[in-house]
Formats: structure tokens, sequence, C-alpha cells
């Protein structure tokens, strides 16, 4: 019962995420694109399993505004491309904040 | 009611594609384009597909509608992560000013300076371009026409 309220808690972030995202996709591309200050990140993680990993790896794609690139051979390290992010630690901080303590709740 | 939830529907998942689609004719690299063809066009797939459903109604549009989600939601970043990999190894240019952290992680190739893959300034090379003989040409002016016709040849 836990498990499946924490699935569903995942759900939610990453429905909310994905609007959020899109919305500034969408910015992104009709506004000026001189302004964008695109990036690869590298954000350390603290998932362990593997199929955590697949699974943040895939939602930080899915939502628009990130691209995960590659994992370090040792699978501590996801690069990620940001569309914009003007502050990059910031930006490493949100996604951890956001989605990769959400997935640990269901696959640590 | 539900027809004009519908057609709401449709019609927001249509503009996104559209949005998506400007994105990748107007964002200037391999990896900011990506950005916008394969998500946006999942969340305006997801938005049309919605639409449908509910113009249709009943179990079985619905089942087939939440099928093809989760098909998307499973294959559409496997296939982004490969291209961007492919793309950052291939030595897709990046927009200048971003910050590079897979510099010296992944090996990468490296195209020439103007961004034209090395094959088309090759091509152009090749080709006889008589309108800058005419011209008074500046030291160095000689490169210019085959950086030129590479770039004519790449989208940009």
């Amino acid at each position: 019962m836990k498990r499946a309220l924490a699935w569903i808690r995942v759900a939610v972030t990453f429905i909310v995420e994905l609007g959020k995202s899109t919305i500034a996709v969408v910015r992104a591309v009709l506004g000026p694109t001189e302004r964008l200050r695109p990036a690869i990140l590298a954000v350390p993680l603290d998932i362990r399993s593997s199929a955590g990993k697949v699974l943040f790896a895939n939602m930080v794609t899915l939502t628009p505004g990130t691209t995960s690139l590659d994992i370090s051979p040792d699978g501590r390290i996801l690069y990620v491309h940001v569309l914009d992010a003007p502050d990059r630690d910031a930006a490493i901080a949100d996604m951890k904040a956001t989605l990769e303590s959400r997935v640990r709740e269901v696959l640590p | 009611m539900t027809e004009i939830l519908a057609a709401l529907l449709l019609v927001l998942g249509a503009a996104i594609a559209l949005i998506a689609a400007i994105g990748v004719a107007r964002l200037p690299d391999a990896f900011l384009r990506m950005h916008a063809a394969t998500k946006a066009g999942v969340v305006g797939a997801g938005l049309m597909l919605a639409g449908a459903g509910l113009a249709f109604g009943g179990a079985d549009a619905w089942l087939r509608v939440g099928l093809i989600v989760l098909f998307l939601l499973v294959t559409v970043p496997i296939s982004s992560h490969a291209l961007g990999r492919a793309a950052y190894i291939g030595g897709a240019p990046l927009w200048p000013g971003s910050a590079d952290a897979l510099a010296g992680v992944l090996p990468r190739q490296s195209i020439d300076e103007d961004g034209g893959l090395p094959i088309l300034a090759k091509h152009a090379a090749a080709m006889p371009a008589p309108a800058i003989e005419a011209m008074p040409t500046p030291p160095g002016g000689l490169a210019r026409p085959a950086s030129t016709g590479g770039k004519s040849g790449t989208p940009s």
C-alpha cells in the first residue's frame, strides 16, 4: 500500500514536471534563442539500483529541457544536457530534489 | 461538452507538435533541437491521443490510447538518449557558451571549425566556383567558397 502511494507520487511529480518543462521549451522555441544557456551537467547519483537509474534517466529525458546523454561506467554520475541553465548548481539541485528523491522512494 | 473538450485537446496537442517542429528549425545546435523534437512531441502526441480517446469513447479506445502512450513513454527516451550520445561522440558542435561536463569523459570526433560536415566541404571544394574569381579576393579568400558551399549544404 505504501509502495503504491509512492508510485503514484512518482507519476504525479512526473506529470507536473512534464507540464512545467513543456512550457519552458515552448518559451525557449518562441523566444530569442541567443539568451539560452545550454549546458552538459554531471549529476551525481544517489540511486544505487539499476532499475532506479533507468527510471531516473528516462524521466530526465522525457521532461523537456533535460536529456540524459551518458552514464559513467561506475554508474555514479549521469551526464545531462540542459536546455537552459543560467545557474548550473541550481539546475542539478532541482533535478535531484524533484525527480531523484521521488524515484528513490520506489527504487532505491 | 465531451466534444468540445476533445476538440480542445486535439488543437492543443497539434499546437505543441507545431511548436516542436518550429523548434527543430530554429534552435541552434543538435542537442537543443532534440529537446524540442523528441519530448514536446510526446506531450503533443499524448494530448492528441487523449482527445481521440474522448472523441471515440469506450473502454476499447481508452485501452488503445493507454497502450500507445505507454509505448511512447518507454521508447522515446531511449531513442533520444542514443541519438544524443551518438551526436556527442560524432562531434556535433555545441552552441557556444555551453558548459561541457562530458569533455574528456567520452571520445569526441572533431568536425571542421565552421560546423560543416567534412564530407560536404570536400564535395564543395571539388566543384568549380567561377563567380568568386571575378571578385578581388582578400587573403585567404580562396578558402571561402569551399566553406560557404559546405554550409549551404547543411541545414542551418
